[in-house]
């Protein structure tokens, strides 16, 4: 081997992992991202960061779409991989390692440019909507005051929530984004970093029933919750030992029970007794900002209540819900309404959603 | 004329080197993985090196590369005031004013940085950026003054120098703790990550890929190791200490800055610019205040010699 | 200041340098042409736009105490000769400037959200 070769080898020792799963799959994303732990193989927060793209259960057609836009923003060297939940989950991170050495001796074919992905992964022709004047045959629309720029409209301007009139911006968050729930997708108005008119949804379920079942103690769903919600929160350290916390808490050593108990409560209670982190997230998302009807069904709960509420859990303590924490999408989508995006991020981290249809036994077997 | 490019080649390599010291120790921390991290930001440079850069679609192609490299390229100029071995690079009546300066550039360079790409997590990461910058740099401005007024000079070296009787971080704790903090701050770091955050998909740096993620994350490193440093220079006494010659005592009080910022930082969680920005005009800045007061206050009394 | 300059060229070198190890390393030479990252799905507007800084009030108050901070780097050096009334002065010239903070903050101009 050549010394190139060998620097390539080395340098790719610890690829960046951008995790893809279909919704089903939670029991197998902790098996893998243990695995990743282990080895050090760092999580990559978005896809320019990511050498190794991996794609856990059997997405539906709206997640392949948005895998396919996700893996042409990649850069080379690159390595895509499914991972079977009942395949050797080592042996099959072992092959994706050696397969991304390999690509990092190949040189791929250049992609279309940017323009011509629009063109190419945008909506069919009969789905065009207002967003996408600037698919063929819709030029000149008349919904944006600024026209189209190579392909894409400029944002809009709107009121804001002081009667000036400013920039809108339309966006979206997930489905692949750090922390986010699995499947779930948000798409919204931004002024600044305002979201208005939000709408939440679900994307199309794994129909695979191996991905169906979390067997998981409640206790180890409620880590898995913390480590999300730290991981957002931005305090990486505490997410890591949330996660290793939830491996114990999910393997079965009967004989390290009392210890694993230890180790969860350790963990539960550091973050419980973080008081940068109550004063960082103390008060968001409550409901009582004047932002819900009023007789609104969820009470005032803010996001360091449900941090709390996931640190008695995993600690061990009665899993009652949330209180106050909204269920269903649509009372998700009006505690939103008005937040900025880092405090709807934390907000959607701490929410415990009622899953769609494909996902109902998953719910039924956590309890 | 070679005397002046050694001097140089000793700067940047000085400043290369605590930068890789820092992220070497931030990777421990990081990871809890044990000595064998401190290869890892070799293995991180050499992987950005090897990776195809990027583009975005229809960015502001100029100002974004332009911001990329200033990264690195300030934090290496800020290194011309630090002392190396007993003296520094540049040495003039405003060392001080120099190496806020350079910093006080960055605000340009990182909010370009979320700007250029045209991607909407990015320029995010740039606002926030600033929002947090209006909260920081007042305080971090009263910390600097705070030590050049102890000294009576803006030189560095005369601010060693003053240092001989009493370390100013005796008389100066406040102004110790806010010129770290702004340091972490500064570069995006540990609780001042915000700019970066996992919640945006690592902000500024969502869209950098290859060589430009490099010069920006290296140029982050290497501003925290001279403000490591530069804190122990400005209030450890620099290079002062018994037994050992001045270098090497420089060197372990620097290392020291580094691993207690490290510890400390990577224990907290990110603190909410929106939040900060109140904490720091109602707290920090009477607090630098007061500190800037007392420490006036002990120059009128002679304290300082 | 040929000290400044000969560092800012070779920190510069340091870029090209770094430009030149890609060039040399990397197989794809051309950047990649990417859509913007928004978490899986297609952007619909370009982000550049006239992006609503909330805290826009928190800069104008910035300015002031930033300029004022121009008058006290000299101020740091003079202070030992000059005696008590240089402390007196600019220490009261900040108390002023600081009930100006006092109120901004009764105004809720420090928090946004």
């Amino acid at each position: 081997m050549d010394l190139t070769g060998r620097i390539r080898r080395w340098a790719l020792g610890r690829p960046r992992v951008l995790v893809i799963d279909a919704p089903g799959g939670e029991r197998f994303r902790w098996q893998l991202e243990d695995e990743l732990d282990r080895r050090h193989w760092p999580l990559a927060l978005s896809p320019a960061d990511t050498d190794l793209a991996l794609v856990l259960g059997r997405p539906g057609a709206q997640l392949a779409a948005a895998i396919e836009l996700l893996w042409s923003q990649v850069p080379q060297p690159r390595h895509r991989q499914d991972i079977a939940a009942d395949g050797d989950l080592p042996a099959q991170l072992d092959a994706a390692s050696v397969a991304l050495v390999d690509a990092a001796n190949r040189t791929e074919p250049v992609q279309p440019g940017a323009q011509t992905q629009l063109g190419n992964l945008g909506p069919e022709p009969d789905d065009v909507d207002d967003e996408h004047a600037g698919h063929s045959g819709h030029e000149g629309h008349h919904m944006h005051h600024g026209g189209d720029v190579a392909g894409l409209a400029m944002a809009d301007t709107a009121p804001d929530r002081d009667g000036l009139t400013l920039d809108v911006l339309r966006v979206a968050l997930g489905p692949v984004l750090p922390g986010w729930p699995t499947g779930l997708v948000l798409t919204g108005s931004m002024q600044g970093d305002v979201l208005t008119g939000v709408e939440l949804a679900w994307v199309d379920g794994s129909d695979d029933p191996n991905h169906g079942v979390l067997q998981a103690t409640p206790q180890a769903v409620a880590m898995d919750q913390l480590a999300r919600i730290l991981l957002v929160a931005g305090w990486p350290t505490a997410a890591a030992a949330a996660r290793r916390a939830r491996r114990d808490l999910s393997g079965s050593h009967p004989q390290r029970a009392a210890q694993t108990q230890r180790a969860a409560a350790r963990v539960a209670s550091r973050v419980r007794g973080s008081r940068a982190l109550r004063w960082s997230v103390q008060g968001i998302g409550s409901t009582d900002r004047g932002m819900t009807p009023a007789g609104s069904a969820h009470a005032a709960g803010d996001v360091w209540g449900g941090v709390r509420h996931w640190c008695d859990v995993a600690a061990g303590g009665e899993p009652v819900p949330v209180a106050g924490s909204p269920r269903s999408l649509t009372e998700a989508s009006i505690l939103l309404e008005g937040s900025e995006l880092a405090a709807a991020r934390l907000v959607v981290a701490t929410m415990d959603l009622e899953r769609p249809a494909t996902r109902v036994e998953t719910e039924s077997t956590g309890v | 004329m070679w005397g002046l490019w050694t001097a140089v080649g000793l700067v940047v390599a000085a400043g290369l080197g605590l930068g890789l010291v820092f992220a070497a120790a931030d990777r421990v921390a990081l990871t809890g993985a044990g000595p064998k991290a401190l290869v890892e930001p070799v293995r991180s440079a050499l992987r950005s090196l090897l990776e195809q850069r990027r583009t975005t679609l229809a960015p502001d192609r100029l100002l974004w590369r332009t911001a990329c490299a200033a990264v690195p390229v300030l934090a290496l100029l800020s290194m011309a005031v630090v002392p190396v071995g007993d003296r520094t690079l540049l040495s003039t009546s405003a060392d001080l004013v120099w190496f806020n300066a350079m910093e006080a550039l960055l605000w340009a360079a990182v909010w370009l940085i979320g700007w250029g790409p045209n991607a909407v997590h990015s320029l995010v990461g740039g606002y926030r950026f600033l929002a947090q910058g209006v909260a920081y740099e007042l305080p971090l401005m009263f910390a600097i003054i705070t030590a050049g007024l102890g000294a009576g000079s803006l030189r560095t070296t005369d601010v060693v120098a003053a240092q001989s009787d009493l370390w100013f971080v005796v008389t100066m704790p406040v102004a110790f703790v806010v010129f770290l903090g702004s340091a972490a701050a500064f570069a995006f770091w540990g609780p001042f990550a915000a700019p970066a955050g996992a919640d945006i998909a690592g902000g500024v740096l969502s869209e950098l890929s290859g060589v430009e993620r490099l010069l920006v994350e290296a140029g982050r490193v290497v501003l925290l190791g001279a403000s490591a440093a530069m804190a122990a220079a400005l209030f450890l006494g620099g290079g002062s200490g018994p037994w050992l010659p001045d270098p090497v005592w420089q060197l372990l009080k620097t290392l020291l800055v580094t691993a207690v910022l490290v510890g400390v930082g990577r224990r907290l969680p990110v603190l909410r610019p929106d939040r900060a920005v109140e904490l720091a005009w109602m707290v920090l800045v009477p607090a630098t205040l007061l500190q800037a007061l007392v420490v006036a206050l002990l120059v009128l009394a002679g304290a300082y010699g | 200041m040929i000290a400044v300059l000969a560092l800012f060229t070779m920190a510069s070198a340091l870029v090209v340098a770094g430009y030149g190890a890609s060039l040399a390393l990397s197989r794809a030479r051309r950047p990649l042409e990417v859509l913007p990252f928004e978490s899986g799905s297609l952007p619909q507007q370009h982000a550049v736009s006239r992006y609503h800084a909330r805290w826009y009030a928190v800069t104008v108050l910035f300015l002031a105490f930033d300029m004022e901070m121009i008058f006290m780097y000299p101020w740091a050096v003079v202070v030992a000769d000059l005696g008590a009334s240089a402390v007196i002065e600019m220490f009261g010239f900040l108390a002023v400037l600081f009930v100006g903070v006092v109120y901004v903050w009764r105004e809720g101009a420090l928090r946004w959200t």
